[in-house]
């Protein structure tokens, strides 16, 4: 439950200008919104990268600030543009950080999990500074899933992917959802992904939730023959 | 046109890399500050020398000696001084003096004999810096003028030809720096050691801080800092992770810096300096065991005080650039700072031992010198004080680390917040 989150940087910078959702076990929900509308402050949020200057935001009821390690123990968190050690084999970097979560049989699993969702293959051994963007998007998000988090927070998981890796990240997404019952809580700017993934959209504009709803019901609430549509009328409209 | 547009990007993109600005900016500074060092060490060596006291005790007071003493006073007026048998023994007890020469009972006959004479000489230094040190050319300036003013007043008194004369007279020469004795030639040898000690510290902890400053800003610049970040693992444990593995790295960059550094010397030495004794086994033995207990604990502490340091600046910085532009500066006042111990000395008294050893950098070659020449009881005043220091950036680390700043970057070096 995210509740009126404002966040002010130095500067008098607003990052976020009281955004509140709720997120439900199990589902996907997207945060959509141009850039600068503060998606990324609010997934750094809630993954207890920063700290919000007013507000609240609980986790399974646990506080982001608060109750930090206890969130992150609960949490994974794909940043936008993650990479991984450039001088470290895809291989190592998954056991690197599966290793802070996990040991002994399931730091192991896990590993083989990660390995799996990657799809990287033989290249897995390789050094990551010989990957490319889309390898290294897959080697994060591997490891994010590995590690069967409760709530999986995905900033622009598939930006600047081609189409075939596109898919690929988002059938993984929808896979471990559906198997695992983990909660998804993704940003995006492609709106075909996020009518493809998400149950529940929140469209964030100048720091505020301006739209928040099933994607059928927005479509009719707003009259929208898609998703976009939904996103400029929104953000044209000003509605709530 | 296309290859001017081309010289002209070049041209502005390299004068904006804050970088190079520093760079370009700090050259002139460091010889500044060099010079500075330099022309204030000259000024003192210069002074020190003109200063120069030396209180003679003739003990034989035969014609030659007599004559001898008034030749001096002239050569050198005001700056000799006779002195009685009591007052050579106070001054010698109680350090007061700069430099002291006995002229032994039958000098004269050993002259007249042998055509060698000896004397004494005892030269007290306050330290080992460039001006105290050169001090030590008084004592070769004196034997040259003895010996020729000797043949002058040989010459007359026995009616020959001084150019037949092959007289020479030889000094005996004890050198005082603290409570240790040495002799001339180990005095620059042990000065040059206790430079090293500074040079050596100066550049570990050079590579310390740029080893810490550019793992964390690396870190953000691969964007991997936000992935540990959101694990279960404590934020002061990630920094000091950091710590220990690049006190490793470093000590693995030093040792071959120093194997090398040791090899450069021993060249110089073998070179210029086959007589002295003094070696740098017989440095570490002189050092005693507590001095290296000390020096030891101490260079730990100060390495992981460097450490943190740069940890804060890589944590304060958005990528290696920012990062960089405080290496060049932090480099810059360390090379001073060990500059400083040769040409001004090592810091001596509690309060120049307390700020100097604040410094990290100086605290080595303070506990080095104070081991081997100084007050000894003094040792524990600069590893409380790094100490001290050590405790406090561990505390300020451990905000720093729970802070946002760490991510988001110190305002001054970003150029705008991303929401």
């Amino acid at each position: 439950m995210v509740k009126d989150l404002v966040k002010i940087y130095p500067g008098n910078i607003v990052g976020i200008n009281g955004v509140s959702f709720n997120v439900s076990d199990g589902e996907i929900y997207g945060l959509i919104g141009p850039n600068g509308s503060g998606k990324t402050t609010t997934l750094r949020i809630l993954a207890t990268i920063i700290k919000p200057t007013r507000g609240y935001a609980l986790i399974s009821g646990y506080d982001v600030v608060r109750d930090a390690h206890k969130v992150r123990s609960l949490i994974s968190y794909l940043p936008e543009e993650a990479g991984a050690y450039r001088d470290m084999k895809g291989i190592d970097y998954i056991k690197f950080i599966l290793s802070l979560r996990f040991k002994g049989k399931e730091l192991d699993e896990a590993v083989e999990e990660a390995i799996k969702i990657s799809g990287l293959g033989r290249d897995i051994y390789r050094n990551v500074k010989t990957y490319s963007k889309g390898m290294k998007r897959l080697l994060a998000l591997a490891t994010t899933l590995a590690q069967r988090p409760k709530l999986a927070i995905l900033d622009e998981p598939t930006a600047g992917l081609d189409v075939e890796r596109s898919l690929t990240i988002r059938n993984t997404i929808l896979k471990y959802n559906r198997d695992y019952g983990i909660t998804v809580l993704l940003s995006s700017h492609n709106m075909l992904e996020v009518e493809y993934l998400c149950d529940r959209v929140g469209i964030i504009y100048k720091g505020r939730i301006t739209t928040e709803g099933y994607i059928d019901e927005l479509k009719t609430k707003l009259n929208a023959k898609n998703l976009e549509e939904v996103f400029v009328n929104s953000i044209r409209g000003g509605h709530e | 046109m296309s290859l001017r547009r081309l010289i002209w990007k070049e041209i502005y993109v390299t004068l904006r890399n804050p970088q190079i600005i520093i760079s370009i900016l700090l050259v002139p500074i460091l010889f500044l500050a060099m010079g500075g060092l330099v022309s204030a060490g000259m000024y003192e060596a210069r002074k020190a020398v003109l200063q120069t006291k030396v209180y003679i005790l003739d003990q034989e007071n035969s014609w030659l000696t007599k004559d001898l003493l008034e030749e001096l006073m002239k050569s050198l007026p005001g700056r000799v001084i006779q002195v009685t048998d009591q007052e050579f023994k106070e001054r010698l007890h109680s350090g007061k003096y700069d430099l002291l020469i006995l002229i032994p009972k039958g000098f004269t006959n050993e002259v007249l004999s042998t055509s060698k004479g000896y004397i004494t000489a005892y030269m007290n230094l306050g330290s080992l810096s460039i001006a105290a040190t050169s001090k030590l050319s008084i004592i070769n300036e004196l034997r040259s003028i003895i010996t020729e003013v000797v043949k002058g007043l040989i010459a007359t008194h026995e009616n020959v030809n001084i150019s037949i004369l092959r007289i020479s007279v030889s000094f005996d020469t004890k050198v005082f720096v603290g409570s240790l004795t040495l002799k001339p030639q180990d005095v620059n040898m042990l000065s040059s050691m206790i430079f090293g000690v500074s040079f050596v510290i100066a550049m570990m902890l050079g590579i310390i801080f740029q080893f810490s400053a550019l793992s964390m800003a690396q870190e953000k610049e691969e964007k991997t800092f936000e992935v540990i970040l959101a694990q279960p693992v404590s934020r002061t444990h990630i920094g000091i992770a950091k710590m220990v593995g690049v006190i490793v790295l470093a000590l693995i960059e030093i040792s071959v810096f120093t194997a090398s550094w040791l090899y450069y010397m021993k060249s110089i030495i073998s070179v210029s300096a086959s007589q002295s004794t003094f070696s740098s086994i017989a440095l570490i033995k002189s050092l005693g065991a507590s001095g290296i207990s000390a020096l030891l604990i101490d260079v730990f502490i100060i390495m992981m005080c460097a450490s943190i340091i740069g940890l804060i600046i890589g944590g304060i910085s958005r990528d290696t650039r920012s990062a960089g532009m405080f290496v060049g500066p932090i480099m810059f006042i360390l090379i001073i700072a060990a500059l400083s111990t040769q040409w001004l000395g090592v810091p001596q008294g509690i309060s120049q031992i307390f700020i100097a050893s604040s410094t990290l950098v100086m605290t080595p070659s303070i506990i080095t010198y104070l081991a081997i020449i100084g007050d000894k009881s003094l040792i524990s005043l600069p590893l409380i004080i790094n100490a001290v220091e050590f405790v406090i950036l561990i505390y300020i680390l451990k905000k720093f680390m729970e802070s946002e700043v760490i991510v988001t970057g110190w305002r001054i070096l970003r150029r705008r917040a991303r929401p």
